[in-house]
């Protein structure tokens, strides 16, 4: 076989040079892959040796022709990392400040069910610290129906009105009592 | 380096005025101002050394130009992080950054479960730059490119020890990028046979490149 047919010819065995020893069907396909990588057509790398090959080739190629940035590139890149920096520290503040508004409504909220229920109670504490100690007659509640005559049925306001006063007056008179008993009096 | 836009040459407000082209006091002065939280000095500051970090230090050991823009980017986002650190002492910001960008490509090979001889030679790397006079001139620029010379030196001494016909095959697909059937042809073997020869050759570089020799030296020191 002369030069011609060697170079020629493109299987693996042609040209083989004789102090090279035999290629594996192994070394022959990760050699194409290498081949794939290189022309950026190539897989992902099999395994960190196929991966440490390829970088160590991309490395000799970087090495001997140095590429540089243009300024559009340059200015991006610097744009987007001051921007990325900048976001990963105010992160915690910028959530902050966005809870603020949710967090002063629920405090005055609270604030205001607070009030509400100390105003509330107010009255029932000034009772509690004035207890008038009420006469086991009047002690229990009552129904007003024999005050009254008959079970209320009547839904007029006039007549529901009367009721009312009829109901008020009876009551009054009783509190009346009470309290005078309580002083030590005499109805 | 490339050139910078004419408004990079403009002194930050309120800098003192040092000596013609004492661009050392300028960077001084932009350090401190970027620690105070000034955006522009930041933009600036990390403007003038950007392409010499992508172009000198993570390209050559990354080789992939997507994978070292997003290297150099991270390197960017690490170092206004940690900007409040930088302590001036009357060097460049330049070595500072070049060790965070060393750093990162170091990460990035160990990620990709690089752990051999590849990342062991980058981590051994010596400092470049000790012996320079720290205010005179254009500091990074020289750095940078004693950066590119140290590269090329440790590449050249590595292909030294390979046998020659694996320094061939490697110097003219990847150095010189001729195509495989050129390669093939100078090489006297078929495209196939070329293929196997270089895919040898490339492994054989993989594992001479950081040896160290007999005397305990590195590569590059014994091209020095």
């Amino acid at each position: 076989m002369n030069d011609n047919d060697k170079r020629s010819s493109d299987s693996p065995e042609a040209g083989w040079p004789e102090d090279e020893a035999p290629a594996s069907e192994a070394e022959r396909l990760a050699a194409e892959r290498l081949r794939a990588a290189l022309d950026g057509t190539g897989a992902q790398p099999a395994d960190a040796d196929e991966a440490e090959l390829r970088a160590a080739a991309a490395m000799l190629r970087a090495a001997a022709h140095e590429e540089h940035l243009a300024p559009a590139a340059r200015d991006r890149l610097v744009r987007e990392a001051i921007a990325g920096a900048t976001l990963a520290h105010a992160r915690p503040a910028s959530r902050l400040r966005r809870l603020a508004p949710a967090l002063a409504l629920a405090a005055s909220v609270l604030l205001l069910l607070g009030s509400l229920l100390l105003v509330g109670r107010a009255p029932l504490r000034d009772r509690q610290r004035r207890p008038a100690p009420a006469p086991r007659e009047l002690a229990t509640s009552r129904p007003s129906n024999d005050l009254l005559g008959r079970p209320i049925e009547d839904r007029e306001r006039a007549s529901a009105a009367r009721r009312l006063d009829l109901v008020f007056a009876d009551r009054l008179a009783g509190f009346r009592r009470t309290r005078l008993l309580a002083a030590g009096g005499t109805p | 380096m490339s050139p910078r836009p004419e408004r990079e040459r403009v002194p930050a407000p309120g800098a003192e005025a040092g000596p013609a082209g004492d661009l050392t006091s300028l960077e001084q002065v932009l350090v401190e101002r970027a620690q105070g939280g000034d955006r522009e000095a930041l933009r600036v500051l990390l403007g003038r050394h950007a392409d010499a970090l992508f172009a000198r230090v993570i390209q050559p050991r990354v080789g992939d130009r997507s994978t070292a823009e997003d290297i150099l980017k991270a390197t960017m986002v690490t170092a206004i992080e940690k900007l409040h650190t930088f302590r001036w002492q009357g060097r460049s910001v330049y070595f500072w950054l070049r060790q965070i960008a060393r750093n990162k490509v170091i990460d990035h090979h160990r990620q990709g479960q690089r752990r051999g001889r590849l990342v062991r030679a980058l981590s051994d790397e010596p400092e470049v730059g000790l012996g320079q006079t720290p205010r005179s001139g254009p500091e990074a620029a020289l750095i940078a490119e004693e950066e590119r010379t140290l590269n090329a030196a440790r590449i050249r001494a590595t292909l030294a020890k390979l046998n020659p016909r694996y320094r061939r095959a490697i110097e003219l697909r990847l150095l010189e990028e001729l195509p495989r059937e050129e390669c093939a042809r100078q090489l006297e073997v078929s495209v196939a046979t070329f293929d196997v020869v270089f895919f040898r050759a490339v492994n054989a570089f993989r594992r001479s490149f950081g040896e160290r020799d007999e005397g305990g030296r590195g590569s590059a020191d014994a091209e020095r």
